[in-house]
Formats: C-alpha cells, structure tokens, sequence
C-alpha cells in the first residue's frame, strides 16, 4: 500500500510535467550570403557636344546586409565622395569629370507588374557552371517568388540555341504567377543543369516581347541574367529588339554576370535597358545576386529610392566625343564589411533614347 | 491535455473491472528510422533551397525512452498506460542533394534531434500461453508532447560529420511535422515471462492535416519490467 502511494505521487508528478513545455522561437530564414550592389536605372545626356557631355545618373544602391533577415535595404547615407569619377588620358589629351550635385530622391509610386524573367542557359563561351558554381541564383531566384508582395505577375523562362532545353526559350510556368508556386520552383530547379548551346538572346527576346505584346499591364518588362553574346545565328537583332520593345511599351531589364571582358558585347548590354528604359545591374561577383532578386520585387514596383547624379563630362583637344560615348562610376559603399565599392559601366548618347 | 485527461478517465473504468493491476517500468532503446517521402524533390521551409532526397531513406541512432508503466489484465488481453520521456539525441538524418554545376549534386546531411514526452496507451494480447515465455502482440496510440526548446537541427556535408555548417536549421523539421504535438501509431511483437518482458516496436506518426504528407517511423526495442502485486488480485484470477 504504501508503495502504491509513492508510486502514485512519481505517477502524477510526471503527469504535472506534461502540461509545461517550452515553446521555441522559430527558426530565422536562411538567406544565402549577400554582397552590396548598384542599380542603374537611367544614364542621361542632356547636353551632348564634341567636346562637352552634361549627364545625369540615377542610380539606387542596395546593401547586402547578411546580419538581418531583411531582404533589401537601401544605402540612405552615402555622401558624395562615395561616387567617383577617375580622370584619364585619352590619345595624349585629358578626360575629366566634374560632378554638379549629387541628390538623394525617390519617386515611389508603386505600381503592378508583369515581368518576364529570362535566364541565359548558353555555356559557350561562358556558362552558370563558371561562374555560379554553388547555384547562388537558384536560391536568389525562388527567393523573389517566396516573397512576391502580388503586386506583380510573373514569367520565368531559360533560353539557349541547341543546348539541353526543349526549344530556344523554355518556361517554367506556362500561366503568369502572383505568388510562389511549386510546380515553377521545381521546373526552375531543373534549369539548374540544363546549361548548353549558343545564346539565342535577340531571337529569344523577339519571341518574349510577341507573347507579352497584348498584355494590357503599363509596367511590362522584361529581366534578363545575361552572360554571353549573341550567337549572331538568328533572324533578330538588337536593333530590331529594341525597337519591337519601345513599341510594345516593354523595358528590358539587363543583370549582367560575366568572368572574363572579352566576351563581353558591351553595346548590347547597355544599349537593351539604356533605349528601352530598363535598368542595368552589372554584377562584379555572384553573391550580388541574392541582393538583387530578393530586392527586385521593390524594384519592379517602383519602391526604391535613387541618387540623382548631375556630371559634366570635358574631353580635350583634338579629341572630340562621337555619337555615343562609353565610360563608367564606382560607388564606394560606407562602412560596408564585406564589398569596398562596385564599378558600374554605362553608356551616354547624343540622341538619347531613340 | 485534455487527450490525456480524457484517457485516464476511460482508462480508470478499466481498473475498475480488470483482474490485476501492475505497475512498473518500460524503456525503449536505439532507433532505425524510415522516412518516406511522397515526392523526390523538398522545398526548405526557412531557406530558399530545394533539395532532391531519396523517397525511401533509412538511418540508425542512439534513442532512449523510458517511461512508468501501469497494465490492466483480463485474461489473456491487457491494458497498458505507459507515461514517460523520450529523447532522440543522436539525430535522424536524411541525405539531402542540391544541385549546382557540371551536371553535378552536392550533398548535405540534416541531423535532426528531437525530445519529449510520450504518454502510450496500449492493448496488449497473449498470442501463447505457455508457462514460461509467451509470445504477445501490442497495439497502441503513443502522443507526443515534443519539448520544442530542445529539437534541433544541423546540416553538415558527411553523414558522421558533428561539426554542422549552421545551427538553429529547419530544413526538415518541419518538413516532418516535428514542430507541434503529434500521435503515433504502435505495432509490437515480443515475449513476456513473468516480471519481464522484451520485444521490437514499431512506432509510426500519424500526420495532421497541415504536415506536408512526408511520413515518419522507427523500430525500436522494448524491455518492460512489473511488479506483480499478488494483493491487488481481485475476483476470481480467469486462468487457461
């Protein structure tokens, strides 16, 4: 009897115990590491002379702040210093800049999108398997869908000519999408080791702009991660991309990933987001990646602030600017731990926007 | 609670007309979990990974459970209230693969472990009855009340590998339904003499409706040791 007793009190001591528990703060999202990037929205000339170009930047600077879970912040403090012109001799004659004002603005009128975003799947001469080893942009990209605000509609699409897709543009989801959905997350995965090919990006642009042409959305676009030429084996060209996209009101959007210069093709980088009103990302290292995509929702909508940059640009004699005129800024990010400052190439024109 | 509540007040009535009542103790030892999962593709629920997993993964570790144990008879069919704790520390793990570049899947190990404590009905029937050793089969509904604070998650890239990359991971726990209070469903088969007994379990868990139908189970040994209280006999003993 008396050791029924005793059991008894074990019995409903631990009884007592089974109404406690802990509850356990849940678990912080895991972001992949993040590196501070720059987003050029427009590069502008005003004034453009032989000798004498007036140009103004917009440019919004996005940190990557890996200690917080927030996906996107701004840069709010950077002080005019931070934007550096570097001077040159050019053919035994000077290249200066003069920077008039640097402004700190913002234009937030948030608007729905549609967006289509186009992966470049060519590996030749350069491909994912070079430069994003770790598949950064898998994680980047079904970033952006998980946090998608439904403010936008989305397409989400490889292109590659003769490589391992079913066409030159294979979708990962055949209907736009408001929010994450599994079946395109999957298919994106898929992508993943899907490289190979040629870049068929003025053919596969063309064919993107006809289906989005009677989309009846004022903010279209179109999001490239670009990182090789065209192939020159198509029927498009630039020229006729760009001028198929000011006619269906749809900007193209260029983020552009490359290891080695020589393959690039310069023209065509700026020129895309330059005359169709896109923006231009040029990423120095593939952990800018996570930054822009998880950012890029903001971005489409409108709800990123910019630094308005106003620079003269003097060139001497007898050297004289032409039609168009390549050259570059870096942004030296304050107190940043992890990436000292970012160079962003651009182009300025005399005829701006034609 | 009021599950447990509800048991006990079911469970009394038993006493009440039972033929023996038995106290004592019961301990569960080592773990060879199966988990399935309905697709061979897993979305991390905090990361933005997804990972390709074998739909069928087995893994063996180091689990305890013991528990205070009060059985009913009535003849050759018993009821057991088992209460108790169980802690499975050495980690159930699961081979995860990411793809990355060169056609190639990297592969990482999440070692999850987990703690609680277990309260067990069980309906237990003599399939012999033999003098010395008789041969039993068990069925039961073990709930799950899981000490959140104490689950844990590591991903590492060997499956021996202690040093995790992160900690504080939820690539599977949830993925599991390992974050709420959960049943189980228990099959056992064993022998039992006189004070002692020892079997194999096996111990499934059963979803809700907000898991992601990823399914869960282990075997694992019992070893039961009552006490016979000859004063607790009431009635006439129904012996074969």
């Amino acid at each position: 009897m008396k050791y029924r007793r005793t059991y008894y009190v074990f019995y409903f001591i631990l009884l007592f115990f089974l109404a406690v528990s802990c509850r356990k703060k849940e678990a912080d999202t895991q972001l992949p590491w993040r590196y501070d990037v720059p987003v050029l929205y427009s590069a502008d000339a005003y004034d453009y002379t032989l000798r004498q170009i007036d140009f103004q930047l917009k440019l919004a600077v996005l940190r990557g702040n890996n200690k917080t879970e927030e996906a996107i912040e701004e840069y709010i403090n950077i002080s005019d210093t931070s934007f550096k012109f570097e001077d040159y001799i050019f053919n035994g004659g000077w290249v200066r800049f003069m920077k008039n004002s640097v402004s700190y603005e913002g234009n937030i009128v948030a608007v729905p999108y549609f967006t289509s975003i186009m992966l470049d799947q060519s590996a030749i001469p350069e491909s994912f398997d070079i430069n994003d080893k770790m598949n950064q942009r898998y994680q980047a990209i079904n970033g952006f869908l998980n946090r998608l605000s439904g403010d936008g509609e989305v397409l989400i699409s490889g292109f590659a000519r003769n490589g391992k897709l079913s066409g030159n543009i294979e979708f990962c989801n055949s209907d736009p999408i408001l929010t994450w959905d599994k079946a395109t997350a999957l298919n994106l995965l898929e992508l993943t080791h899907k490289t190979g090919g040629t870049s068929c990006l003025f053919d596969a642009l063309n064919d993107m702009l006809d289906y989005m042409g009677n989309i009846p959305v004022q903010n279209k676009s179109i999001v490239v991660l670009l990182m090789n030429k065209d192939d020159s084996l198509g029927t498009s060209t630039l020229e006729s991309v760009i001028q198929k996209a000011k006619a269906n009101n749809t900007k193209i959007n260029v983020i552009w990933l490359i290891d080695n210069w020589n393959y690039v093709d310069f023209t065509t980088f700026t020129e895309l987001p330059a005359r169709t009103g896109g923006f231009l990302i040029y990423m120095g290292d593939i952990y800018q990646v996570s930054t822009i995509f998880y950012g890029l929702d903001k971005i489409l909508t409108n709800k990123v602030n910019y630094y308005k940059l106003d620079v003269k640009l003097t060139i001497d004699s007898p050297n004289y600017f032409l039609d168009s005129y390549r050259t570059g800024v870096k942004i030296y990010y304050p107190n940043s731990s992890y990436y000292k400052w970012s160079f962003i190439p651009f182009k300025l024109f005399k005829n701006a926007r034609d | 609670m009021r599950k447990i509540i509800l048991f006990f007040l079911v469970f009394s009535q038993f006493i009440a007309v039972g033929q023996r009542l038995n106290f004592g103790l019961s301990f569960n030892l080592m773990s060879l979990y199966h988990s399935y999962f309905k697709e061979d593709v897993v979305f991390a629920k905090h990361s933005y990974r997804a990972y390709y997993v074998n739909k069928n993964q087995f893994s063996f570790g180091t689990s305890f459970q013991y528990s205070f144990l009060t059985n009913v008879d009535f003849g050759r069919y018993s009821v057991s209230a088992e209460l108790g704790y169980f802690t499975q520390s050495d980690g159930l793990k699961t081979k995860l693969s990411y793809p990355i570049a060169n056609n190639d899947l990297y592969d990482f190990y999440s070692k999850v472990s987990y703690m609680g404590y277990q309260f067990s009905p069980v309906f237990n029937y003599l399939l012999t009855n033999k003098r010395q050793l008789r041969l039993y089969g068990e069925i039961g509904f073990p709930y799950m009340l899981l000490n959140e604070s104490l689950s844990r998650e590591k991903i590492a890239s060997g499956p021996k590998s202690d040093a995790g990359y992160w900690s504080n991971q939820d690539e599977m726990l949830t993925e599991y339904g390992l974050k709420h209070d959960y049943f189980n469903v228990l099959l056992g088969v064993g022998y039992k003499m006189s004070i002692l007994s020892f079997g194999v379990r096996y111990i499934h868990k059963i979803n809700s409706r907000s898991d992601t139908g990823t399914s869960l189970g282990y075997l694992t040994l019992n070893i039961s040791v009552s006490a016979n209280f000859s004063k607790l006999k009431k009635h006439n003993i129904y012996i074969e």
